[in-house]
């Protein structure tokens, strides 16, 4: 069933890329390829392309090394209450992102309660138009997407070490590897599994981003925060370009499996 | 002497964690605190309570998550238990096609998913929700499970098919026993996505009286006038139940998430 919901999308999407196609319930007519090209010469495509690297790669390094800190400090037994502390980073991954984005997009206002935190620890400095600013607009996208989803790099993270073998940790100890050295060359190293699993998910969570930027920017301001999704939408189902809209999202399914496709092949290379 | 040293780095530690956590609370306290201005605590969820249609709102959401949770989870299971269980032609290649499902943004589908409800002339029913919410769900659970079922020992599997047991019946009977943590999280997780979904409603519903509860903020918003504090309290109770059902099945779901993750 899976199957046929996804796969007849996919071939539905790419032969609706190639028609002319402005009312949905009348039939369309071959364009061939003339949407591709009018894609490949589309800055927007471009700027949205832009965008996505720069959140997902900015998204997944920050996720990965807060994560991954949660985790080791939290693995011990030093730290108090440490049900509680993983209950409370949790907590933002079983919010609905359309909660998430109503409450950042007040929070992040000018006088909204991020600013006025940051003024109260003397950071009164970094300040901003968070979402009005088109140089910080995406920057704030980043942190909404930290914010939500840190657990889940530090979920994962968190079982991996449960299952690194105490003898090599104890091993490195006794030889007199200090806590640093421990956590770089010893425990890093071998969680190679779960780096790989958190950069794949978290640049096909990128290109997939959609209710963030919609709901608290709309993709703007004046076209900042514009992702591929959010072109989709617009073009589809504003303004009824079904035949480009598919264009789009043929492109965008190219690129996440070309993704996922090259990263496993070097990754099980590397292995070998 | 060390014992000083230790003593100082663990306050130190614990400080810091504190420190770290802070961030991630503080936006949901805000929230809180926000719901509370206004005409009041009280007042702005009595509000939400009695002039939002609240309630049928949550009652249309719960019966689009019960059905999204129960259909994921039948063929989560079944097929997962298939794919690491039994042999059969084609097996890698099929279930590298179904994970394909992981990679692909529900919003590339948009057109598509347009077509085929319209064609089933299932506009307006709540499974024009409910069958794409569940096949997008099943790619990611689908690969957690199966990598946990992995980790039962086929010996077990194999004594019970000796002692008579068709496929079915190892199924129910030993497989999804010991699937308990797995089957938390893929009921949390089918869960938190149906209950969390805003677009495929808004896409695919009409009718007013069938909306789900991601519209019961937009009662209190308009063109003019925005009453935020009774908005911040119907996030709030929109977050309640996922909130609820996470702490009851939190053990479990750590667990199986876990479980399920490593490879």
């Amino acid at each position: 069933m899976v199957g046929v919901v996804v796969y007849f999308g996919i071939a539905y999407t790419f032969w609706g890329s190639t028609r002319e196609w402005s009312d949905i319930r009348s039939p369309s007519t071959s364009i061939g390829f003339a949407n591709f090209e009018k894609m490949a010469q589309d800055p927007i495509v471009y700027m949205a392309l832009k965008h996505i690297l720069i959140f997902g790669f900015l998204t997944v390094l920050i996720q990965m090394i807060l994560g991954f800190f949660a985790a080791v400090m939290l693995s011990g037994d030093t730290i108090i209450a440490r049900n509680i502390h993983k209950t409370f980073i949790f907590l933002p991954v079983i919010i609905s992102p359309a909660v998430t984005a109503i409450s950042f997009r007040q929070l992040l206002s000018p006088d909204g309660e991020i600013n006025s935190f940051l003024r109260l620890i003397g950071l009164g400095f970094l300040q901003q138009e968070w979402l009005a600013d088109t140089r910080v607009a995406l920057i704030s996208l980043v942190i909404i997407n930290i914010w939500q989803w840190t657990s889940f790099s530090f979920i994962l993270y968190q079982a991996a070490l449960s299952q690194l073998d105490k003898e090599t940790l104890e091993a490195a100890e006794i030889d007199g590897a200090n806590y640093r050295q421990v956590i770089t060359r010893i425990i890093a190293p071998q969680l190679k599994g779960t780096h790989l699993t958190l950069i794949i998910m978290g640049f096909i969570g990128s290109m997939k981003t959609f209710e963030l930027p919609f709901l608290v920017t709309r993709g703007g301001p004046a076209g900042s925060t514009e992702f591929l999704t959010t072109y989709i939408f617009d073009q589809t189902v504003v303004r009824f370009k079904f035949g480009y809209g598919s264009t789009l999202s043929t492109l965008l399914c190219i690129l996440s499996i070309a993704f996922t496709v090259v990263l496993l092949r070097n990754s099980r290379q590397r292995n070998m | 002497m060390s014992t000083q040293i230790s003593k100082k780095k663990k306050i130190l530690q614990n400080v810091v964690m504190v420190a770290f956590v802070i961030p991630f609370i503080f936006p949901l306290i805000s929230v809180i605190a926000r719901s509370a201005q206004g005409e009041g605590f009280i007042l702005n969820y009595k509000a939400v309570f009695l002039k939002s249609p609240f309630f049928q709102f949550a009652v249309n959401s719960l019966y689009i998550a019960f059905f999204t949770v129960l259909i994921t989870f039948i063929a989560t299971m079944l097929s997962a238990y298939a794919f690491s269980k039994i042999n059969f032609r084609g097996r890698s290649t099929l279930f590298i096609l179904l994970l394909g499902g992981l990679v692909l943004p529900g919003i590339a589908l948009v057109v598509p998913l347009f077509i085929m409800v319209a064609k089933l002339g299932a506009f307006n029913t709540y499974w024009a929700v409910i069958i794409p919410l569940a096949a997008t769900a099943i790619s990611f659970n689908l690969l957690l499970a199966k990598n946990y079922m992995d980790s039962i020992q086929n010996e077990i599997v194999e004594a019970a098919e000796i002692d008579g047991c068709n496929k079915l019946q190892v199924f129910i009977r030993i497989i999804l026993p010991l699937s308990k943590p797995i089957s938390s999280v893929i009921v949390i997780w089918s869960f938190l996505a149906s209950w969390n979904e805003f677009f495929l409603p808004v896409l695919f519903i009409q009718d007013p009286t069938k909306q789900t509860v991601a519209q019961v903020p937009q009662y209190f918003s308009s063109v003019y006038i925005s009453d935020y504090p009774k908005i911040f309290a119907a996030l709030i109770m929109i977050s309640l139940p996922t909130l609820i059902l996470y702490l009851v099945f939190q053990k479990n779901f750590e667990r199986g998430l876990s479980a399920g993750a490593v490879k």
